[in-house]
């Protein structure tokens, strides 16, 4: 796998991204034992995402499939085996960790299970401010617990619970608390990983919409990293949709709800649960498991769920992630990407 | 028996927590014969306890004060433990929300199953412990083709960490079945599953009620997935029914604000993704004393407060609002509005 091979040269960033992935990959070596072979896991492979200031794009898959691994690469959290990022026209791929310290002020990230990211020692006053400590921003006490309250004011919590600990709160409000914690050093990108999968069904909406709210006055952007394409369809600009390590398909969100062209883009958009008749369509289920990623899949990792799959290239050869017209911006990784099913 | 009478009959229900003032407060629905009903609601509202309370498995500290479980014309809260032990499995068996926490680890799924059957006298007399694999391994693998897992067989010998989320969720589907229960109780079946996964559950979960004219109590968050399968749903707000009825007409017409409110959330239905979020989340149970629990949450109410000063007054009881449409408010016309 030589990911500098494929026919798309890295071209380097425009000044109109914020941040950049190109082709990587993520390798993870499991050690072999006496009974076991050594085995390598694709948790990435090939991914390329741009994505543009003030700009949402939603990544959906289903879990195993990469989705937070790729976000941890563009946070540089994680190394990748191949590949680069950039971010605001600079490569960022082999920085050490003290060259990534400014760059953490803008690069933050929520995670799913926000109760359990807190620390439940701690005020919610001191998990706030806790990054302005870090950076040695803010020094002076009443500047900070100032800014703590318009903290906390700008992600809809009232200042009285300053002095609350995470677990007088609601699963909703510690979601909240950790949103602030994130705005607290006016970052440029935040990855949002299942943000609102622990949520009740009246919170879910209510914390995108503050989500998006902050964005127009703050104008960060997002990477929202969700199994539930309805909350992704609805905050996000354009979508990426993984499957087994690969992105197989990345256009608008407009195009993709009405023109998605991979069979598995259409059987997600089809297994979203519809409250309205009319619009509930004839459910076509799709079949079998997601694929391990510890039982690679040789040739298109979709080919044995897939409706359209034939004995060749389909079995043989994985494909490639191209145009659905020359020069569109929306990308598919189907041999067959206008077939019907 | 009469076959028109409900096959569950909650009335009045109400269970209580000793430390607390939270719990249900006089909860009542019915589940027909061969339907699958919803029981929708945030966490916190009561939908679990509402099924602990139904199997009698309440957690230390909390208990049932008032109402009645009528269950195939029965009272399971009057009948004695040795009773209720003999309905558990056999007339109403639950689908846990955890497979995870609900299967054991160190046993493999075949064992498992012998387990439930053996529980449930599907076997017949067994000597000894030891021919219980044996005995156990044709309905076990009946049971796993049932709920559609491809080779039985081989997944018998398996541990539960072996299978992915869809398979221990069938798994859990097959032990309910083990006993041939009358009703189904399924705790959110399908939560943490991704979409297709959960399509497939939902879809098998159906066709299982409709096959075989099993009744089912579908516990859900999701007001969607309660519309996927459910003909009748129930939706319940800190600890008490608030909107019941048909779906079609539940959603077609919502007529409690919380049922509004859920609907707005939504993305994409109704006012197309533009819809204010909604208002407060469950109750806190000590809260609004005396007036509707909904009160201090209701866009209507904090709208103009004056204008319904009934709301935080007086409580208001589920009152008709349409054909078997049952709503939990004072100004029901005005809150869709």
């Amino acid at each position: 796998m030589e990911p500098a091979d494929t026919p798309r040269a890295p071209e380097p960033p425009s000044s109109t991204e914020l941040l950049r992935g190109i082709q990587l990959s993520k390798f993870f070596a499991l050690p072999g034992g006496a009974l076991k072979k050594a085995q390598i896991v694709r948790a990435v492979e090939d991914a390329s995402i741009e994505i543009a200031p003030r700009e949402t794009v939603g990544l959906v898959g289903e879990s195993g499939s990469g989705k937070t691994t790729l976000g941890r690469l563009l946070l540089r959290l994680a190394e990748p085996t191949f590949g680069q990022v950039w971010f605001e026209g600079r490569e960022i791929t082999h920085y050490h960790e003290r060259d990534l310290r400014p760059l953490r002020k803008s690069l933050q990230v929520l995670f799913q299970d926000a109760a359990a990211s807190l620390d439940e020692r701690w005020t919610v006053a001191e998990i706030v401010a806790e990054p302005l400590g870090i950076h040695g921003l803010l020094r002076a006490p009443a500047a900070r617990s100032e800014r703590v309250v318009e903290l906390l004011r700008s992600v809809g919590l009232a200042p009285e619970l300053r002095s609350r600990r995470p677990h007088e709160l609601s699963s909703g409000q510690c979601q909240r608390v950790s949103i602030a914690r994130a705005l607290a050093l006016d970052p440029r990108f935040i990855v949002c990983d299942e943000p609102i999968a622990a949520l009740d069904a009246s919170d879910q909406l209510r914390v995108v919409e503050l989500l998006r709210s902050l964005q127009e006055t703050r104008q960060h952007s997002y990477l929202f990293i969700s199994h539930d394409l309805r909350m992704v369809l609805h905050l996000s600009q354009r979508v990426l949709v993984m499957y087994a390590g690969r992105v197989v398909e990345s256009a608008s969100t407009r195009e993709l709800r009405h023109q998605a062209r991979h069979p598995y883009t259409r059987a997600l958009l089809n297994a979203v649960p519809e409250v309205d008749p009319k619009r509930r369509r004839l459910r076509v289920l799709l079949e079998g498991e997601p694929p391990s990623p510890f039982r690679p899949i040789r040739g298109c990792p979709f080919h044995p769920r897939c409706p359209r799959a034939h004995a060749d290239p389909c079995e043989r050869e994985a494909p490639p992630l191209l145009p659905t017209t020359p020069g569109a911006p929306h990308e598919v990784a189907c041999w067959f990407p206008h077939e019907p099913g | 028996m009469d076959s028109a009478e409900p096959l569950l009959s909650v009335r009045q229900l109400s269970t209580r927590f000793e430390a607390t003032a939270a719990g249900l407060d006089g909860v009542s629905f019915d589940v027909p014969r061969g339907t699958i009903v919803g029981l929708v609601g945030d966490s916190g509202s009561g939908k679990s306890l509402t099924a602990l309370s139904i199997l009698g498995l309440l957690p230390p500290g909390a208990e049932c004060v008032a109402g009645q479980v009528l269950f195939q014309g029965r009272d399971l809260l009057a009948a004695s433990e040795a009773e209720r032990r003999a309905v558990r499995g056999r007339g109403i068996a639950m689908i846990f929300q955890e497979p995870a926490t609900a299967l054991s680890a160190v046993h493999t799924v075949g064992w498992q199953l012998a387990i439930a059957l053996r529980a449930g006298g599907e076997l017949g007399p067994i000597g000894w412990l030891q021919n219980l694999r044996r005995a156990s391994r044709v309905p076990a693998r009946e049971l796993l083709a049932r709920v559609e897992l491809p080779e039985p067989d081989r997944l018998l010998d398996l541990y539960p960490h072996q299978l992915s989320a869809g398979m221990r969720r069938r798994v859990m589907i097959a032990m309910a079945l083990a006993c041939r229960p009358a009703l189904l109780i399924a705790d959110e079946p399908t939560t943490g599953l991704d979409a297709p996964i959960q399509a497939q559950i939902l879809d098998l979960l159906t066709r299982l009620a409709h096959s075989e004219g099993r009744s089912v109590l579908f516990i859900t968050h999701d007001l969607c997935v309660a519309a996927e399968v459910a003909s009748e749903v129930v939706v319940l707000y800190g600890g008490q029914v608030v909107e019941a009825g048909p779906i079609r007409s539940v959603l077609g017409g919502p007529q409690h604000p919380y049922t509004i409110g859920l609907l707005a959330n939504i993305p994409g239905f109704g006012s197309a993704g533009a819809s204010p979020a909604l208002a407060g989340t469950s109750a806190s149970g000590a809260a609004s004393e005396r007036g509707c629990r909904y009160a201090e949450h209701c866009p209507k109410w904090r709208s103009d407060p004056q204008r319904f000063v009934r709301c935080a007054e007086e409580r208001p009881l589920l009152e008709p609002a349409g054909a078997r449409h049952r709503s939990r408010c004072f100004y029901p016309q005005l809150a869709g509005d």
